[in-house]
């Protein structure tokens, strides 16, 4: 029967259309979709960079600006003749899909085919570990611009990649020493956690605990919540914290959870009561969510361009982005940590007076780089960058169609005060590489 | 409720008549030894990928097109596959980083009792249903296990998945890696082509024309089902543990519902009803991924109207337009021959 069913739905398909229409129209849609993926760099001996970032899946949303800008950044370092004066950048997209083993497939085709001695990317932290085994087996740089385990440059370390961003755990320590201020501040006493019912959900919330009462030592953490992950209705969540009337409520909740919590616990009302600091925010969701982000929640941030506005280099990634894509558009946290990437690739070939991948990681080993958040160095022993993290409270100001983090409170943490305390200790959970 | 599943080969072939698989088989198997002649060693990258990929569909098809039921959660087998080497291999890791060769082994080993033992306990409730119960059931225990391994962080490395699984030094060749999977993969099918030729292939067949009649025949539908889901299992878990050693790393996307349609599209795209149109399927759909995807970020669109001309002009897969063109060749030279005879 169901056979029937579905000849009879077919048939009836095939006679809506026009079978030669339809073969042009299919072909047309594939040649169409066959457009450039690469950037070219002109005449020359060029230097392929590979950029491997996802255009489809999870990460998607935080792929646009950087693909806009990267070529930028490029013809910026080409107009001065490239690398060196003398190779210019070829830039080639390749889209990762937020899967890991689209991601190690990817960089290898950019390696084998394309020839590139880069590949900056990506945004999830799976991926970058993916393809952090295939560079280090083909001795090709690797620059981690925006996915930040710590396990890039800790547990899966390689000389090859290099990490622009603070790391996960850099990230949570920066929130514990924001947390330490504002607890002092604001005469805080009481919080509540509310944390996804599975390992990381766990793991950030007894790192948060356990430092901000080594930090705080006067903190009383009145009750510990746990959802399912996926959880569509946090009603029964948001009624139990009201009722506990904490001063502050940390979640350790990300991605879809964060975004559906954040839309019932604000239409519930909750922001008004109590104060929930630490939550992943990037320019991107400042500049989307500008309408419904509850305004005095304390967000986290990693490259925010208006905590940066005083630095020649971020006023110049403004001017090239805005200038190609209007006023009412900005970089947002990714782009700038990916134009610090390309930024970092041609700083590090001026300083080993090379383009080999080899010589270029050896000099930036260690090495103090411009970025648009400073001068910034690299630890020695994991090529983690002093990366700052910004901790600030959503407000609007005059100056800007979506809100930013309150210029008068924001809380900058440097990389170095908040990374692991000793290079011994990174070492130690380095594993060993055949 | 059976699902729709094409067939055509998998029914028995008038004496004489050559069998298609069996021809396209013949034909790949040289072509597939002469890969590595092709310049640069990126077609071998994309031959073993097919080779893996392959067998990870064929092991969907002795479920779909032999026996006539779907699952949606084949995935769970072959990621299963593919973390019980991953961890095996982490575990037996030198101070180097490297694994010997005896561990190499016993790592990829493990991995067919392990998804065979995972399909035995999900497969016995699932044998239970058939149709859209079963596609569903089998979608629910894969995107179970799936979760599993994406939350246990402390096992399984949660959602960072499992890196640093580089195989001995012999097997970190290309080259060497890829002979060495396109003898593991030939092995694996011609057991499989031993068990659809068997009785037991047979019953599967009768199984999916028609179970009713089978069980009156007194045929023991249910274990017939579940010993079936057990050996797709086992060889969806010998892909899987070549997979990490080929990757260098694992993720939990390998168990999840994606995956699984790999193995749909892929079968769909070759052939379901064919023995080799698995395999036919991985090499247009891995062959093409690795191409266009040089070209274009519309990967999905283009895979998408693939799929959909296969299905509105050649339903019954790839090779069944070769199939048909075989045919209508055969049909026309047995017509001449007989003008010819009836002529005086």
């Amino acid at each position: 029967m169901g056979d029937r069913i579905s000849d009879h739905k077919w048939s009836g398909v095939l006679k809506s259309m026009d079978r030669r229409e339809f073969i042009l129209s299919s072909a047309a849609a594939g040649i169409l979709t066959m457009t450039p993926r690469f950037a070219s760099a002109g005449s020359g001996e060029v230097f392929r960079v590979g950029v491997t970032l996802p255009t489809t899946g999870a990460g998607a949303n935080y792929s646009v600006r950087p693909i806009k800008g990267l070529p930028l950044i490029a013809a910026q370092i080409n107009k001065r003749g490239g690398l060196l004066g003398k190779h210019p950048i070829e830039l080639h997209f390749r889209d990762t899909q937020t899967k890991p083993a689209a991601g190690t497939r990817e960089a290898r085709s950019l390696i084998l085919n394309e020839k590139v001695q880069a590949i900056l990317g990506t945004w999830s932290s799976a991926v970058a570990m993916g393809i952090q085994e295939i560079v280090h087996e083909n001795k090709i740089l690797h620059f981690a611009a925006t996915s930040n385990s710590s396990k890039i440059v800790n547990e899966n370390y390689t000389p090859y990649t290099f990490q622009f961003g603070p790391n996960s755990r850099m990230q949570s320590a920066a929130t514990v020493v924001a947390m330490k201020t504002l607890i002092e501040k604001k005469g805080w006493k009481k919080y509540v956690t509310l944390g996804a019912d599975y390992e990381w959900g766990r793991d950030a919330q007894s790192v948060f605990v356990k430092e901000l009462a080594k930090a705080s030592p006067g903190i009383e953490l009145k009750k510990e919540l746990w959802f399912r992950l996926g959880e569509t209705d946090f009603s029964p969540y948001i009624s139990a914290v009201m009722a506990l009337k904490p001063d502050f409520l940390f979640g350790a909740i990300a991605g879809k959870d964060n975004e559906t919590f954040l839309q019932q616990a604000k239409a519930a009302g909750l922001f008004k009561r109590v104060a929930y600091p630490g939550v992943f925010l990037p320019v991107t969701e400042l500049m989307q969510q500008r309408r419904t982000l509850p305004r005095g929640i304390i967000g986290l941030n990693r490259c925010p361009f208006f905590a940066n506005l005083d630095n020649p280099m971020m006023q110049s990634y403004i001017k090239t982005f805005q200038d190609e894509f209007g006023t009412d558009d900005w970089p947002d946290d990714f782009a700038c940590m990916y134009f610090d990437a390309l930024n970092g690739l041609d700083q590090g070939a001026k300083m080993a007076g090379s383009v080999s991948p080899d010589a270029i990681k050896d000099a930036l080993k260690g090495a103090t780089i411009d970025t648009c958040r400073g001068r910034l160095a690299f630890r020695d022993c994991n090529n983690q960058l002093d990366a700052p993290s910004y901790v600030g409270e959503v407000v609007d100001t005059p100056d800007y169609p979506f809100p930013i983090f309150d210029p008068k409170t924001l809380v900058v943490v440097k990389g170095s005060d908040v990374w692991l305390p000793t290079c011994e200790e990174v070492k130690k959970l380095q594993k060993k590489r055949a | 409720m059976a699902m729709p599943a094409p067939a055509k080969e998998t029914t028995a072939k008038p004496p004489g008549q050559p069998d298609l698989s069996l021809c396209v088989g013949l034909f790949l198997a040289p072509a597939f030894f002469l890969v590595p002649l092709l310049p640069g060693e990126y077609p071998v990258y994309v031959a073993t990928e097919i080779l893996i990929l392959g067998l990870f569909a064929m092991s969907f098809n002795l479920i779909y097109g032999y026996m006539g039921q779907i699952s949606f959660g084949h995935a769970a087998y072959f990621g299963l596959g593919a973390y019980a080497t991953a961890l095996l291999m982490q575990y037996l890791q030198q101070e180097t980083g490297a694994v010997g060769y005896f561990g190499f082994f016993l790592s990829m080993l493990i991995a067919v009792p392990v998804s065979a033992l995972g399909a035995l306990i999900i497969g016995f409730f699932i044998v239970r249903l058939t149709g859209i119960y079963f596609a569903m059931l089998s979608l629910a225990f894969g995107e179970l296990l799936f979760y599993i391994v994406f939350s246990w962080y402390s096992f399984t490395k949660g959602d960072d998945g499992i890196q640093g699984l580089l195989p001995p030094a012999f097997f970190r060749d290309v080259y060497n890696f890829y002979y060495f999977t396109l003898i593991v993969v030939a092995c694996a099918l011609l057991v499989m082509w031993r068990i659809s030729r068997s009785p037991f292939g047979y019953t599967l067949r009768m199984l999916r024309e028609n179970a009713q009649r089978a069980a009156f025949v007194g045929i023991n539908v249910r274990l017939t089902m579940l010993v079936n889901f057990v050996l797709a299992g086992a060889f969806a878990g010998l892909a899987g543990s070549l997979w990490g050693p080929f990757q260098r790393s694992v993720s939990p996307a390998l168990l999840g519902w994606h995956e699984s349609g790999l193995a749909i599209f892929m079968s769909l795209i070759g052939g379901a009803g064919y023995f080799i149109g698995p395999v036919v399927g991985s090499i247009v759909y891995t062959g093409l991924y690795a191409y266009v995807t040089r070209f274009t970020d519309y990967w999905p669109l283009t895979i998408g109207v693939i799929i959909l001309a296969v299905v509105l002009f050649a339903p019954g897969g790839l090779l069944s337009l070769l199939d048909n063109a075989l045919r209508r060749l055969r049909e026309k030279r047995d017509g001449d021959g007989e003008r010819r005879e009836r002529k005086p």
